[in-house]
C-alpha cells in the first residue's frame, strides 16, 4: 500500500505544472562562480560566450565545458552545481518566483558529470534533470548525475 | 567488397559494445531532506518504470540494459565524488534585519549590523551578488504593504550603496539586487500558524550568493 501512495506520489510530482507566473525570458537565473582560468564556453541563441566568474546565465543557455574546465553555478533559488570537464547541459526552462520562492525548472544533461545540491525549487518537486533516457525529479538532496557520451 | 563489409560490422561490433558499457547514472551525495519520504531523487526511466534515491552513497544506474533500475546502497562514499563537495559555490547565506513600525529605512543600529554581516560574509565569493527583499508586516491591507515593501526595498539598498560609496562595504553596486517583497509571505506564515511571526515580518531579508 505504502509502495502504491509512493508511486502516485512520484507520478504526482513529475507530472505537476506550476501554478504561479515566474521569471521572465531574459531575466538572470544564476551565475557562474568558481571557474577554471578562462572561463568556459555558454552557448546563447546559437552564438558562443565565455563564461567568465561573474557570468548572468539566462534560461535556453547551453553550458558546455572542455578537457580540464570546470564551473560552479549558484541559481537564484539556491540551487548550486558543479559541473564537471567535457560536460553539455541545457537549462531547458527556469522559472522561479522571487517573492513566493516557488516555481519550476529543467535541464538536460547530454554528456558528463553534473553535482547538484537542490535549493528552493525542489520544495515545489518541479525541479528535473532530464538524460537520454531518463527523467530526474528532484525532492531536495545532493547527487551526482553522469553521462558518457 | 567483402573485406569491406569485414571492416565495417568490426567496426559496429565495437560501437556496439562501447554503448553496452557505458554509464549513465545517479547518486546520492546527502540524504534527502526531512519531509521528502518520496525520496531525494525520484527516477522516471525510459520504459516508464520509477526509482527513488534517498539515503547518501545510493546509486541508480539509468540507462537501459541488464542492471538498469537496480539500485545499489555503497557502505560509503566514493571517492570520485569527493572532489565535488569541494567544488560547489560557496553556500549562499541569510541573514534578517528589522525595520521600526512604518519605517522605510533601517535604523543606524541595524545598518551597522547588516554592514558587519556584508564584510564578514562577502570575502571569497566569486560572481558575488547581493539581494534585498523587504516585507512588511499583515496590518494595512495589500496595496499599502506592497508599496511599503517596494519603499523598503529601494531604500535599504540606497542605504548600503552609500557605505559603499563610503569605502565602508566593497561590492560592486552592479552585483545588488533588490526585491520587494509581498503579503504572501506574512499571509503565508498566518497560515503556518505562527501568527506571532508575522505581526512582526517587518523584516529586510538579504542574501548573499
Amino acid at each position: 500500500m505504502r509502495n502504491l501512495f509512493l508511486l502516485l506520489a512520484a507520478i504526482f510530482a513529475l507530472a505537476a505544472q506550476p501554478a504561479v507566473a515566474q521569471t521572465d525570458a531574459g531575466d538572470t537565473i544564476g551565475r557562474i562562480k568558481n571557474v577554471t582560468q578562462g572561463g568556459i564556453e555558454v552557448v546563447r541563441d546559437g552564438g558562443k560566450l565565455q563564461g567568465t566568474s561573474g557570468f548572468r546565465l539566462r534560461e535556453g543557455d547551453i553550458v558546455v565545458t572542455r578537457a580540464g574546465q570546470r564551473a560552479g553555478i549558484t541559481f537564484v533559488d539556491n540551487t548550486r552545481m558543479v559541473v564537471a570537464p567535457k560536460s553539455r547541459m541545457i537549462i531547458s526552462s527556469y522559472r522561479f518566483d522571487r517573492k513566493r520562492r516557488t516555481g519550476e525548472s529543467q535541464m538536460t544533461i547530454e554528456r558528463g558529470k553534473v553535482g547538484v545540491d537542490s535549493g528552493e525549487l525542489a520544495r515545489s518537486g518541479r525541479m528535473k534533470f532530464k538524460t537520454p533516457t531518463s527523467t530526474l525529479g528532484v525532492r531536495g538532496t545532493t547527487f551526482v548525475i553522469e553521462v558518457d557520451e | 567488397m567483402r573485406k569491406s563489409l569485414g571492416i565495417i560490422a568490426c567496426l559496429s561490433a565495437f560501437a556496439v559494445a562501447g554503448c553496452a558499457v557505458s554509464k549513465e547514472r545517479v547518486t546520492l551525495l546527502a540524504p534527502a531532506q526531512s519531509g521528502k519520504d518520496i525520496g531525494g531523487v525520484v527516477i522516471e526511466y525510459d520504459d516508464g518504470r520509477m526509482g527513488y534515491l534517498g539515503d547518501v552513497s545510493q546509486q541508480a544506474k539509468l540507462r537501459s540494459g541488464k542492471a538498469a533500475h537496480l539500485v545499489r546502497q555503497y557502505d560509503e562514499a566514493d571517492p570520485q565524488y569527493a572532489n565535488f563537495g569541494n567544488d560547489f559555490p560557496s553556500e549562499p547565506v541569510r541573514e534578517y534585519f528589522y525595520f521600526a513600525v512604518g519605517k522605510d529605512t533601517l535604523a543606524p543600529s541595524e545598518l551597522d549590523r547588516l554592514q558587519a554581516w556584508l564584510n564578514q560574509n562577502i570575502q571569497g565569493r566569486p560572481g558575488l551578488e547581493i539581494e534585498i527583499a523587504a516585507h512588511t508586516d499583515v496590518s494595512g491591507g495589500v496595496e499599502l504593504n506592497t508599496k511599503l515593501a517596494e519603499k523598503r526595498a529601494a531604500a535599504v539598498r540606497a542605504q548600503v550603496e552609500e557605505r559603499i560609496k563610503a569605502g565602508q562595504i566593497t561590492v560592486d553596486k552592479d552585483d545588488i539586487d533588490e526585491l520587494p517583497g509581498s503579503l504572501w509571505w506574512a499571509q503565508s506564515i498566518i497560515d503556518s500558524g505562527q501568527d506571532y511571526v508575522a505581526r512582526d515580518y517587518r523584516v529586510a531579508v538579504v542574501t548573499i550568493r
